[in-house]
């Protein structure tokens, strides 16, 4: 931190604060006792139950379970309440919204790549132990096409930003325009869904798009395709914040 | 005098409803300014256009430049609102440490001290507070973040008078040592009356009183007595209110004393009497008959 001073208006000095953005990125870990136990605690619980029933059941051997998806869960709920509850108080406290916005996603981004490192490792020693000793592929993605290893790291990062991106535009909408906007979100997301089944319908595409999902590779699937989705995401939500008021 | 804020001509609209209707106010650096109104006469709504919260139309300046989106005017603000929302899982200490995050010039010792004076439980959860409570430690955040700029918009919600007579003493004392520009909005007048320098009255998002708080409390004068005699008394001058029964009449004249007042009062035997702060505030805005202010 620099001992660098401002004046105002002929007043005292005033000692000046880290930049606003590193400060909302602090700001996040306030409290972190309370928040960080439940992305990694519902994870535990779920892999402890696989690991039960797999140890128990031996019909459900070298199955993919699924359960790697309840921390993205998590970190979308998580991001959903950052900006539902965080970001008005943060607004209250002298925080603008252009740096509480980036300050949130540097935050997401360092734990997207921590978590991401984490999740990888567990993936890791799952294969070596040959699914801890029970056949449980619950680290696993499901299936693999011969990713190296660092498009496999972004595999399990990606998904956490889309998570965050996603949270963090339906809490500003609620924040914003509480539940008629998110219902709103809901009927827009439903037609669009709807509208979409009926031209692949007819057109008779749904074979076409079977092959194409399935000629992908895992970090297409997972690290690829979700980039864009997070980038409009993003600047969705930066066009919902920019005008937010208390 | 330094200006902290200059706001000139400014309109906020919710739908049809003007909350704020043309409104021009200067804060002066280093001084004590009350803003007083009624309830929805818009105090809130202008302390939020102050500290960038909310957006309107008109000239808002902050240290000179406009305080929406900018963090170099808003990290030398704080403003206290008394609907300050919370995180859910946060506790007491937690929003100290927010702070002590957020404000450049916080002081963590100043904040324990004042955290001990209200008896606020450091590890309970914020939203188990009491409505006192919440005010209390809205109170703390407000003095230990030694803002240059801070606003405190009716603080002493739920406070009981021991409480309010701490914040006010422990608001002096501070002040003192470290001079800053302050904004009170409050409905209790009389009892912040001698703290406030500069007093701002808005009735109906409107200006209606602005002015130095000594010169307010002797703008306004009741003159009672026989009404030939008041009406004499008051003629060509600007009559606030006036009460009337058969042969009394009671009026409040509010374009200050004149020197000879005294003298004119004891020839028409008439009693004159020096209208509190507060009087003078609920006679200003409690009807739309006025206008004989400025």
């Amino acid at each position: 931190m620099t001992a660098a001073t401002t004046t105002t208006a002929g007043s005292v000095p005033l000692p000046r604060g880290r930049h606003p953005v590193v400060r909302v990125a602090r700001l996040q870990y306030v409290g972190w006792q309370y928040a960080l136990p439940w992305p990694w605690g519902i994870l535990a619980l779920s892999f402890a139950a696989n690991l039960v029933i797999f140890g128990t059941v031996s019909a459900a051997r070298d199955a993919w379970t699924g359960g790697l998806s309840s921390i993205y869960f998590v970190q979308f709920l998580a991001y959903l309440q950052t900006f539902r509850r965080g970001f008005p108080f943060a607004l209250g406290m002298s925080v603008t919204r252009r740096a509480y916005y980036l300050g949130v996603w540097l935050c997401a981004t360092v734990e997207a790549l921590a978590s991401g490192a984490v999740l990888l490792t567990l993936r890791l020693v799952e294969d070596a132990t040959g699914g801890w000793g029970v056949s449980l592929e619950f680290f696993g993605l499901g299936f693999d096409r011969g990713d190296s290893l660092v498009l496999l790291y972004l595999c399990y990062v990606v998904p956490f930003l889309l998570g965050a991106a996603i949270g963090a535009c339906l809490g500003l909408v609620l924040h914003r325009w509480s539940y008629n906007g998110l219902l709103s979100v809901v009927a827009g997301l439903i037609v669009l869904g709807g509208a979409a089944v009926v031209v692949v319908g007819r057109a008779g595409w749904w074979r076409e798009i079977g092959d194409w999902f399935a000629a992908q590779s895992a970090a297409a699937l997972f690290a690829g395709w979700p980039l864009p989705f997070v980038a409009v995401l993003a600047l969705l939500g930066y066009a919902v914040i920019r005008r937010a008021t208390p | 005098m330094t200006a902290v804020v200059e706001v000139r001509g400014v309109t906020k609209a919710y739908g049809h409803q003007r909350v704020l209707d043309d409104v021009s106010l200067t804060l002066h650096e280093n001084t004590i300014h009350g803003l007083l109104g009624r309830n929805g006469a818009g105090k809130t709504t202008l302390m939020r256009v102050v500290t960038g919260q909310v957006f309107a139309h008109g000239e808002i300046r902050v240290f000179g430049t406009t305080p929406a989106e900018n963090a170099g005017v808003l990290e030398r603000v704080c403003f206290v609102s008394e609907s300050q929302p919370y995180p859910d899982h946060y506790r007491v200490r937690h929003v100290l440490a927010a702070a002590a995050v957020l404000f450049p010039a916080w002081d963590a010792a100043y904040a324990e001290s004042l955290v001990a004076d209200f008896d606020l439980p450091p590890e309970r959860a914020v939203r188990k507070l009491s409505r006192g409570m919440r005010s209390a430690l809205g109170i703390v955040v407000g003095l230990a973040a030694r803002a240059p700029l801070t606003l405190f918009d009716e603080p002493y919600l739920g406070l009981d008078a021991t409480a309010r007579q701490l914040f006010y003493d422990r608001l002096l004392a501070d002040y003192a040592e470290n001079p800053r520009t302050i904004l009170l909005s409050t409905h209790l007048i009389d009892e912040v009356g001698d703290l406030l320098e500069h007093v701002s009255v808005i009735d109906a998002g409107r200006i209606v009183l602005d002015d130095d708080a000594d010169e307010l409390r002797t703008r306004a004068v009741t003159v009672s007595g026989p009404s030939a005699a008041v009406a004499s008394f008051t003629e060509g001058r600007a009559v606030l209110h006036l009460d009337s029964m058969t042969m009394l009449s009671r009026a409040v004249v509010a374009d200050g004393r004149r020197a000879d007042d005294d003298e004119v009062a004891r020839r028409l035997g008439l009693e004159l009497e020096s209208v509190s702060l507060q009087d003078l505030v609920v006679r200003t805005t409690d009807h739309r008959r006025k206008g004989a202010l400025r």
